[in-house]
């Protein structure tokens, strides 16, 4: 699920910055710092949409770096048990499929796979196949799972996801 | 999901209190899902879940008033037993799980080891698979990557040897990896490898097992597997691995191993795995220092060397006779170079032109298909045992294969190892056993091949005599490295320095032994001169005993004066002869102990002293009736001592020394020369 929120941090400027341009290379500095990492309390950052305030800067005695409090708003991508999502499919093996939604890295296991989908061991390609042969799932296929599961340290969060539901599935 | 009906656990029947749950609720372990009262009313239990999973049905109303009594079903469940798992998650249930709970469970995919399953899954996978093997009529090959299919050197190192640096890459099909950032490998596929690699894929389905990283891994597999048809995602590397150390099956094939073969050049990281086929390590970029490299067997290693070495030597001379001919065949009257390069060129997948691998020096030869020629043969034996219904096992059918090569061969070591080696460190006594031969520890009218170090030992002359087979050691490293028994015309054993008189000079003597013993029991207290002849005697004697002359033998030759007594001289010769023949041998605390004998000997006489004394204790042995083979456990003491016969020999009357005080002694010399 997306939020868009509120969020603090403390940034560190390097004092060779300190010039006329320091707001922009300090809101540059934000964006790298920040987006793309994940933090366990509230999900994956996905982008900055606006920062509201830069505090004063305080300079620090020891290492003359200047702190600065931002706070500035986020989308923020956190997946929650039942959420259902759409996931491109990264890796096929016997005992099951790893997918990718963004960020976030999905197991789905065979046992969470339709009981009639079996995993092909034979083709070139590793993939699970419909008894009828109809349905397929292989390598960058688009899914559709539900999350069955969420394990969220303090830096990274995986998921374990099922296709053994209605509506679940290749997405064609 | 597995369903389960909970019963009452507690001993005293009691009344329900209230239920926690309700149906449709999903239940962890260690959660409490109802309390009890007991029929007396004292006690009031929590009944706890041991299952993670979802009440299905709850049995007993929370309201009824009937008396409940041990066994009596309350709830029914469906729980999971974690079975597969994610980075701590069960993969069918989702739940985060202790890291206690991951104990027993095995990471059997190869690219993933944070994917885990419990025995029970894994034997259930491993069914499926054994199946799938079994209906296509294959076995699972595990092969190793340096060393077996291919060598690699870092480029760095390639280019510290300037006949390397020098040599036209592309022309002799070294190819060019970038693993890491700067880091780019020079990698030679090993002669054969497409024809084996083809091959074997029609019987074998191939995994690689390395203890490089898992990016040089895949490199590799892409490199010699570029349509990715032979490994496919089958690649385990270090990332994956349990160990830095060592390798296991475990690690893909947790329960059954009876459908696997490893094809590995060491053996020592599989820990002697009965599965395993061990082939002679390609080595293509000789003289580069190969950081990827790793210790071998240092027996092994050194025959291996001193092997290659003369082999190469002599291909080099085939070389120039077999080209021609064989270049006839396509073109005539061009020069041999560029012949060369038309075969090389033109030489497509194969890369099996053998000019050019021996140029680099590289023997290699065809063992992949030696290798290949074996596997064809495991599961040839192995399907039909499955044909006959048996149940068979790899492992049997290479031991058995293993063990045809040697099969008719009655084997007598001799000067090979010290005579109180345990069999288990004599590491050529093993192989040869693994390879079917017999070892016996005497000539009996059954032996067939003498082993010997040296020649002039007494098995050596008793087997000349009966005229059999007499090899040098290596004759068991090479026949088991290409499965065929050699012709043991090529393995002859090194004569000493000696003509063919003395030799017979001193099998003469051995007649005489009985006679010399006793003279030496009774110049143990006469005079120097006489201690003299006891020695010389003795040295005979170790010589015909087949006593492995230690390397001490080598040490003293250089630390010893100059010796008039002819016989000494001579003698001396052949003890420096068999000693640098021993050298390859010898344990490493062996290694020490002649350390400590050079340095000893250089600095102070005091240890050769003991030693002597040690020596003259030996002669008394053997001459009061105990038969040569004790006396040989302590020759190299005795050898040595005769190095300082020359030096003072008032003391030979002293108490003996044992071995350990000897030791003990040696060491503390060695401390204060340190």
């Amino acid at each position: 699920m997306f939020f868009h929120l509120t969020l603090e941090k403390d940034l560190h400027i390097h004092p060779k910055h300190c010039g006329p341009n320091l707001f922009s290379i300090a809101t540059q500095q934000l964006h790298s710092e920040v987006e793309g990492t994940c933090s366990g309390r509230y999900g994956f950052i996905i982008t900055i949409t606006s920062v509201d305030f830069i505090s004063k800067g305080k300079v620090l005695e020891s290492s003359g770096f200047v702190v600065f409090q931002v706070r500035y708003n986020a989308i923020i991508f956190k997946p929650f048990r039942g959420e259902v999502l759409d996931a491109i499919v990264t890796k096929v093996t016997n005992l099951g499929f790893f997918a990718e939604a963004g960020p976030l890295s999905i197991f789905v296991s065979t046992q969470l796979i339709p009981s009639d989908m079996q995993f092909d061991a034979q083709s070139a390609n590793p993939c699970f196949v419909s008894e009828d042969g109809s349905t397929r799932i292989s390598k960058d296929d688009e899914v559709r799972l539900q999350i069955k599961g969420t394990r969220i340290d303090a830096t990274e969060i995986f998921a374990i996801g099922s296709i053994r539901e209605d509506y679940l599935g290749v997405i064609s | 999901m597995n369903s389960i009906t909970l019963e009452y656990p507690f001993e005293k029947p009691g009344y329900i209190d209230s239920w926690r749950v309700s149906q449709g609720d999903r239940i962890e372990s260690g959660q409490v899902l109802g309390t009890f009262i007991t029929n007396d009313k004292l006690d009031e239990y929590r009944f706890i879940s041991k299952y993670d999973g979802n009440v299905k049905a709850i049995l007993i109303d929370s309201k009824s008033k009937t008396l409940i009594s041990p066994g009596d079903q309350l709830l029914s469940i469906d729980y999971c037993s974690h079975d597969i798992q994610f980075k701590g998650l069960c993969a069918t249930c989702g739940r985060v799980l202790a890291e206690k709970e991951n104990d027993n469970s095995f990471s059997i995919l190869h690219g993933h080891s944070h994917l885990t399953v419990s025995h029970k899954e894994a034997q259930r996978i491993e069914n499926i698979n054994a199946k799938r093997l079994l209906d296509n009529r294959k076995l699972s090959l595990v092969l190793d990557l340096d060393h077996t299919v291919i060598h690699a050197v870092t480029e760095h190192g390639l280019n510290s040897v300037p006949h390397w640096r020098n040599i036209d890459r592309e022309k002799s099909g070294i190819h060019n990896i970038i693993v890491n950032g700067p880091m780019v490998y020079c990698i030679k596929k090993r002669p054969h490898l497409y024809k084996f690699l083809k091959k074997v894929n029609e019987l074998f389905e191939l995994h690689i097992y390395t203890m490089g990283t898992r990016n040089y891994a895949t490199q590799i597999a892409k490199l010699i597997d570029p349509s990715q048809i032979l490994f496919k995602e089958r690649i385990l590397s270090r990332d994956d691995s349990v160990g830095m150390n060592f390798k296991t099956l475990q690690r893909l094939f947790p329960c059954d191993d009876s459908m696997v073969i490893i094809v590995d050049d060491r053996s020592d990281v599989w820990k002697k795995s009965r599965n395993l086929i061990q082939v002679s390590p390609y080595v293509y970029f000789t003289d580069v220092i190969d950081s990827l490299h790793h210790e071998k067997q240092p027996l092994l290693l050194q025959q291996q060397k001193e092997k290659e070495e003369k082999e190469r030597m002599e291909k080099d001379k085939q070389q120039q006779d077999k080209e021609p001919q064989q270049l006839e065949e396509d073109i005539k009257n061009v020069e041999e170079e560029i012949q060369q390069d038309k075969q090389e060129t033109s030489g497509d997948e194969k890369y099996d032109s053998d000019s050019k691998d021996s140029q680099g020096g590289d023997d290699d030869g065809h063992h992949l298909e030696v290798i290949l020629e074996k596997l064809i043969k495991i599961h040839k034996l192995f399907y039909e045992a499955i044909d006959r219904q048996e149940k068979p096992h790899v492992a049997n059918i290479l031991d058995g294969i293993k063990q045809e090569l040697f099969n008719s061969v009655n084997l007598v070591m001799s000067g090979v190892y010290p005579l109180n080696t345990p069999p288990h460190r004599q590491p050529l006594r093993l192989q040869a056993e693994e390879f079917g031969a017999k070892v016996q520890n005497d000539i009996t009218p059954q032996t067939t091949h003498v082993v010997a170090a040296k020649k002039g030992t007494t098995k050596v002359n008793r087997a000349l005599s009966k005229g059999l087979k007499v090899v040098n050691p290596q004759w068991i490293v090479e026949s088991t490295r290409v499965w065929s028994k050699l012709d043991e015309d090529l393995f002859p054993v090194p004569s000493d320095n000696q003509d063919e008189m003395e030799q017979s000079g001193n099998a003469n003597a051995n007649d005489n032994t009985d006679t010399t013993s006793t003279a030496v029991n009774e110049s143990l207290h006469i005079d120097q001169d006489a201690l003299k002849a006891a020695f010389d005697d003795i040295e005979q004697e170790l010589e015909l005993e087949d006593g492995e002359s230690d390397s001490s033998g080598s040490s003293l030759n250089s630390s010893s004066d100059e010796n008039d007594d002819d016989d000494n001289d001579k003698e001396l010769d052949e003890e420096e002869s068999a000693g640098s023949v021993e050298e390859g041998n010898k344990d490493d605390d062996e290694e020490l102990l002649s350390d400590s004998n050079n340095s000893n000997s250089n600095s102070n006489n005091t240890t050769n002293l003991k030693k002597r004394k040690r020596a003259a204790s030996d002669v008394s042995h053997s001459s009061n009736g105990s038969n040569g083979s004790s006396l040989n456990g302590d020759d190299d003491n005795s050898s040595s001592s005769i190095s300082n016969i020359d030096g003072d020999n008032d003391n030979d009357n002293d108490d003996l020394l044992d071995d350990s005080e000897l030791t003990n002694l040696l060491e503390e010399e060695l401390d204060k020369l340190i």
